[in-house]
């Protein structure tokens, strides 16, 4: 039996010229063009399903295209602040139910048609529209009418005061309305263009030279989607992409951990994993069970066995980008004693049993073994039931029909969702939804911060959900390559400061 | 014969119609509806209304079949009810990929697993032998995948000469590039079919050795080459064609798990996020063509196989011809 040992030996020797020729060579060759004509491949793990933002493209589209290809009135800055993009200004009158956008001077589709208030309205009218599936379309309803005096103006009257009304701006794009089907095409006012999408592939924009702002800093970018994050590791290690916009496991971390030739950069992301009760049923119809549920769980070594030490824990559903944030950490303190004295006030010492339904993906089901070891420790047991995304939203998001299911929530600015008691998680206080209806109609800021503070306080202490932690936001990018966003807001990416070289 | 093609063309039509309305209703058996995958999370009852309209999921199921069957006999597969873009073209566009990777694949391993397997009988006593016919059978032991995953560990991340994925962004502008993308991909799907067309022909191949024809002719003065080649090959080669279709087909199918592997962008992974979107047109559209391929494969691999043995044209066609 020679012939195996021999095959075995030139196997070895093949790999181990393999580590040879590795540690000699250097980083991923950057461009010797110059760096303003660079062109920056990017790896994500969300291709669109289509390129319009009213069609359920998910969030691939908007990583691709908000702010790069289209752009809104207003622009939700990565750091969570609002600033006005396509408005010069904005002017409130004193009641609060009239905004008046001035547009920018010299703005253009890429087509060059000229940028009008009439495309302002008709891309606000394509969101509103009957069988739009926009997110956040419900928000829109406050708007009564729009008017457009002039080609520069465009004049929003509400029914009532909305004070978010100039963020939710920034989720309107402004779209071309000669652009035929937006669901393939792109037309928009942004520093690129669509290039072509090669679908299960590449999307790639060019940089605009005629957009009305400061010019992007690279060429082109290119999104290369995988469907497999260790394929989207290996593509970055051997250079054939320059960054990775979201890691979603440490082990894809591994490989570029302690490297020089990547940089790793954690920001804050605004998706919260969340044990979601349905707090219209018993046991957890009562605010003590869920306490107890929420104390008897140890979030920091939840997120260590996940994470390995990256993410947040959180003790509310604001995440630390939003205005009214702040740390609830300690509301519901990791306390087993307190759980089983909770259980014990609401008539549970013995402990009870329930079925937790959870999505067969990732990091689901590893969290629900960890629930389930630890509530074991203060007599409750979890019954985990497996669930696909698809029975997740026809049981749980239509039907109602669970007691308890885990999922991520990944938008900003969705504590106002517990002031809705026909959401699936069916949260009822009369005293959060007047705090969030006043806070909609607050004259200020900070009176809407506080107001916001305060709801999401009850909310926590009524332990609504049990928020488990916040995921981290890590890029991880080729050392030469610089000016990615750090923050996840929304699963935008800006991609026109990227530089390489 | 011309009765044979006669039925064997109406088998291929039939089961071709059969297997269409099993995908129809087997896709309609499974629980889920296609319009969970056009809502957001935030969704309010209209905008999942309006999304059951849009993909027809709130039709009667016979107006469903008869909207698809319709668009069939006008050679429309309809368009995705996630992209919008018609399926037909999308399916175009994939094939440009699993296509050449499927064929260049095919046409090295059937060359290699001949003159493996021709060796590996001829020389069935020697090491030579008992070592082609070990490996072989380790190949057809191991998953593609695993192949795949340890020839991107070595050729692409530590020698760096291929890339560990991806089709290039232009698809065949640049051939040679395209070839540099196929090449594990191919690679890995060469070592697995290789492996297991080896031992067919292999075992076909000692059938033949073992035969009186071939011993006749070689005591009637032929060398041993010269009557395998006149008197064996030919026998050896019809149990093969039978299994080259069915292997050629299930490297077709078998293209999901290497596209994956490699990010190839082709109609395995087409397949693959249709399933997980509900995208029943999708669906529906790469199994009819896959179906139709692999129908056809079979179809041609049974006239082939009557070409080369006559003596099948005889016996299955009924009639003496």
């Amino acid at each position: 039996m020679t012939h195996p040992h021999r095959l075995a030996r030139v196997l070895t020797s093949v790999v181990a010229l393999g580590l040879l020729l590795t540690g000699c060579s250097g980083a991923p060759s950057g461009s010797d063009k110059a760096s303003k004509d660079a062109e920056i491949e990017i790896g994500s793990l969300y291709e669109p399903g289509n390129l319009s933002n009213v069609d359920a493209g998910g969030q691939g589209v908007t990583e691709a295209f908000n702010g790069n290809v289209y752009e809104s009135l207003m622009k939700l800055g990565d750091d969570g602040s609002v600033s006005p993009l396509l408005a010069k200004d904005v002017k409130v009158s004193d009641d609060g139910l009239t905004y008046t956008f001035t547009l920018r001077d010299g703005a253009t589709f890429q087509s060059g048609k000229k940028l009008t208030s009439a495309d302002v309205k008709s891309s606000f009218e394509r969101v509103v529209a009957k069988d739009s599936q926009a997110a956040r379309k419900s928000s829109y309803a406050v708007v009564d009418s729009i008017a457009t005096p002039d080609e520069k103006t465009v004049v929003f009257t509400l029914k009532e005061r909305s004070i978010s009304f100039p963020y939710l701006m920034a989720y309107v794009w402004i779209v071309n309305p000669e652009l035929k089907d937006p669901k393939t095409e792109a037309d928009g006012t942004g520093p690129y263009s669509l290039d072509a999408w090669k679908r299960g592939s590449t999307l790639s924009i060019v940089r605009n030279d005629s957009y009305w702002g400061e010019k992007a800093k690279n060429a082109r970018v290119t999104f290369h989607y995988f469907t497999d994050a260790s394929a989207e590791s290996n593509a970055l290690l051997t250079g054939e992409i320059d960054l990775v916009t979201s890691i979603q496991s440490p082990d894809s971390l591994t490989p570029f951990e302690g490297k020089k030739d990547f940089t790793i950069s954690e920001g804050t992301s605004t998706t919260k994993e969340l044990l979601a009760f349905n707090d219209r049923v018993a046991p957890f119809n009562d605010p003590k069970v869920r306490r107890a549920v929420y104390s008897a769980v140890d979030r920091k070594k939840l997120l260590d066995s996940v994470w390995a030490g990256h993410g947040k824990l959180i003790g509310s559903m604001v995440p630390p980008t939003d205005p009214w944030y702040e740390d609830l950490t300690s509301v519901n303190p990791y306390d087993p004693k307190l759980s089983e004295s909770l259980l014990a006030e609401a008539g549970l010492a013995k402990g009870f049993t329930f079925t937790l339904l959870t999505p067969n993906y990732d990091p689901h089901p590893q969290v629900a073994e960890f629930l389930k070891s630890e509530l074991a420790k203060v007599g409750i047991t979890v019954d985990i039931k497996v669930i696909t995304a698809d029975q997740w939203y026809s049981t749980v998001f239509k039907e109602r029909d669970f007691q308890a299911t885990l999922q991520e929530h990944v938008n900003d600015r969705d504590v106002v969702w517990y002031a809705n008691p026909d959401f699936y998680w069916g949260y009822d206080n009369a005293k959060v939804q007047q705090l969030v209806k006043e806070a909609e109609q607050s004259t200020t800021q900070d009176e809407q911060t506080d107001k916001l503070k305060e709801a999401n306080k009850i909310i926590a202490t009524d332990a609504a959900s049990n928020w488990l932690y916040l995921y981290p936001q890590i890029v991880v990018a080729a050392s030469d390559v610089s000016g990615f966003p750090v923050n996840g807001l929304n699963s935008q990416f800006y991609v026109y400061n990227i530089t390489k070289g | 014969m011309g009765s044979y093609l006669l039925r064997r063309s109406a088998f291929l039509v039939l089961s071709f119609v059969g297997a269409m309305l099993l995908i129809f209703f087997l896709l309609r058996v499974l629980p889920g509806d296609p319009a969970n995958a056009l809502t957001s999370i935030d969704a309010t009852p209209e905008q999942v209304e309006a999304a059951r309209a849009q993909v027809g999921s709130n039709l009667p199921l016979h107006e469903q079949l008869g909207h698809w069957l319709g668009g069939l006999l006008r050679l429309d597969l309809g368009n995705s009810f996630i992209s919008g873009s018609p399926v037909s073209e999308t399916i175009g566009q994939r094939l440009l990929v699993t296509i050449p990777l499927t064929l260049i694949s095919f046409t090295i391993a059937v060359l290699l697993a001949s003159l493996l397997g021709y060796f590996a009988a001829v020389r069935a006593n020697t090491r030579l032998g008992t070592f082609i016919s070990g490996i072989a059978q380790v190949g057809v032991a191991v998953p593609v995948f695993w192949i795949g995953i340890l020839l991107v560990w070595v050729f692409a991340l530590e020698l760096r000469i291929f890339p560990s994925g991806g089709f290039p962004r232009r698809d065949w502008a640049d051939p040679g590039e395209a070839l540099r993308a196929l090449f594990l991909p191919s690679l890995t799907i060469v070592i697995v079919m290789t492996a297991s067309l080896t031992r067919y022909v292999r075992s076909a191949v000692l059938d033949v050795l073992d035969s009186d024809y071939l011993r006749n002719a070689q005591a009637l003065g032929s060398g041993f080459g010269r009557a395998f080649l006149r008197h064996g090959a030919r026998n050896a080669a019809v149990p093969v064609i039978s299994i080259l279709g069915v292997e050629l087909a299930s490297t077709l199918l078998g293209a999901v798990v290497v596209e994956s592997v490699f990010t190839l962008p082709g109609l395995g992974s087409m397949l693959t996020l249709g399933i997980e979107q509900h995208d029943y047109p999708t669906i529906q559209g790469v199994l009819l063509v896959t179906t139709f391929f692999v129908l056809v494969i079979g179809f041609l691999a049974d006239i082939v196989q009557r070409l080369v043995d006559p003596r099948l044209r005889v016996s299955l066609s009924g009639a003496h011809a």
